[in-house]
């Protein structure tokens, strides 16, 4: 192995990239710099880099045409309106869908041992406040535990619809650069 | 000139104008990185157009403070390699042809002889189309590096951001990049050797 400056060739031929392109520290810098004065299969190595680098600096940036960043626009706002779209339909749906099953707990209500529940709080709605857990555990337990959980889905369901299609915050999205990748 | 930040928080505050500056910005780094990765115009604008629209859905949720090229060029980045993934699967032709190794770079010392280019060819339209031609028969993902920091003057920590590598990994494509690049200059160069 051969030391130069306290520095071996192989040590100084992988820091090669990083002394052309300057991302070296400056005690690095001397030291491979002075390896290269005084090692010639090095500097031979060296010069090819660089040659390539400066090479590679003549790669052409291509240029898009001047009305390419205006069809994006058009395309994203065309998107977006589409998305806002397909929002709009899916609440209405999903909409019709909740007050549907509402309107069917109701009848049920009416006509259930739950009307009595109902019956007692309207007349006295203090129950309400004053007894909130009781009146709530007495509604869970009287409703059918198919329409409670049509009720619950149908509603995330809805917010989960309004929070990825609300304006400003279309689709799905990656959270992080590992997720974008 | 507005930062890339309060760009973004005028477009989340419904500032129309703000997206169509950053569209504006950047659509040249964008395309470019597409354009060098496919070499073709259509493609190129495609890729560009659906980096865009990925980056308006996903504007909501970028982090406040985070550096916004990279995340921009690493969703881009990501659309050119399932891009190059589709036409492999539509077609038979290996992008990484003439039978390159990606798994097997040269050793280091294998560089030693490697002659250096002479000074004058440096100059001639045959060396830069020749390069262009050496640079298409690159493996894609040291294709990807060089153009990031060669052409977008993206730093290696950003490529690694971008690429979602190791800061070494970047150091190692570069090198790799450029062995490959001098190996195949001097295959249709016979003047080099």
């Amino acid at each position: 192995m051969n030391l130069i400056e306290n520095i071996s060739c192989a040590a100084a031929r992988t820091q090669l990239d990083d002394y052309i392109a300057g991302n070296i520290l400056p005690g690095d810098r001397r030291s491979v710099g002075t390896h290269l004065r005084s090692c010639s299969a090095c500097r031979e190595i060296f010069e090819a880099h660089w040659q390539m680098d400066r090479l590679l600096m003549l790669l052409p940036r291509t240029f898009p045409r001047e009305t390419l960043a205006n069809e994006i626009l058009v395309r994203v706002d065309r998107a977006d309106l589409r998305q806002r779209w397909i929002a709009l339909a899916g609440s209405v749906v999903w909409g019709v869908l909740i007050l549907w099953v509402l309107y069917s707990t109701w009848l049920g209500l009416q006509e259930g041992p739950l009307a009595e529940v109902i019956n007692m709080v309207m007349n006295e709605p203090a129950l309400l406040w004053r007894f909130p857990l009781e009146v709530i555990g007495a509604i869970l337990e009287n409703l059918p535990i198919f329409e409670f959980a049509s009720i619950v889905i149908l509603v995330s369901v809805g917010v989960w619809l309004l929070r990825r299609y609300l304006p400003g915050n279309m689709g799905p999205a990656p959270r992080s650069m590992r997720e974008a990748t | 000139m507005e930062t890339e930040n309060n760009l973004i928080q005028a477009h989340l505050r419904g500032d129309r104008q703000a997206f169509r500056e950053l569209v504006e910005r950047h659509t040249p780094g964008i395309y470019n990185l597409a354009y060098q990765y496919t070499r073709d115009q259509m493609e190129a604008e495609n890729l560009t157009q659906e980096t865009f629209l990925r980056v308006y859905r996903a504007l909501s949720r970028f982090r406040p403070g985070s550096p916004f090229r990279p995340w921009l060029f690493a969703i881009a980045a990501n659309l050119c390699r399932n891009w190059s993934r589709q036409q492999k699967e539509t077609s038979f032709t290996e992008l990484n042809s003439q039978g390159e190794t990606d798994d097997q770079p040269l050793p280091m010392e294998q560089v030693q002889d490697l002659l250096p280019l002479p000074g004058e060819i440096l100059e001639t339209e045959e060396l830069y189309s020749a390069l262009q031609d050496a640079f298409e028969h690159l493996p894609e993902h040291y294709r990807l590096v060089v153009i990031l920091y060669y052409t977008e003057g993206l730093s290696y920590d950003d490529i690694a951001q971008v690429l979602n590598i190791p800061l070494n990994t970047v150091r190692t494509h570069l090198r790799r990049a450029k062995q490959h690049l001098r190996q195949i200059l001097e295959q249709e160069f016979g003047a080099l050797s």
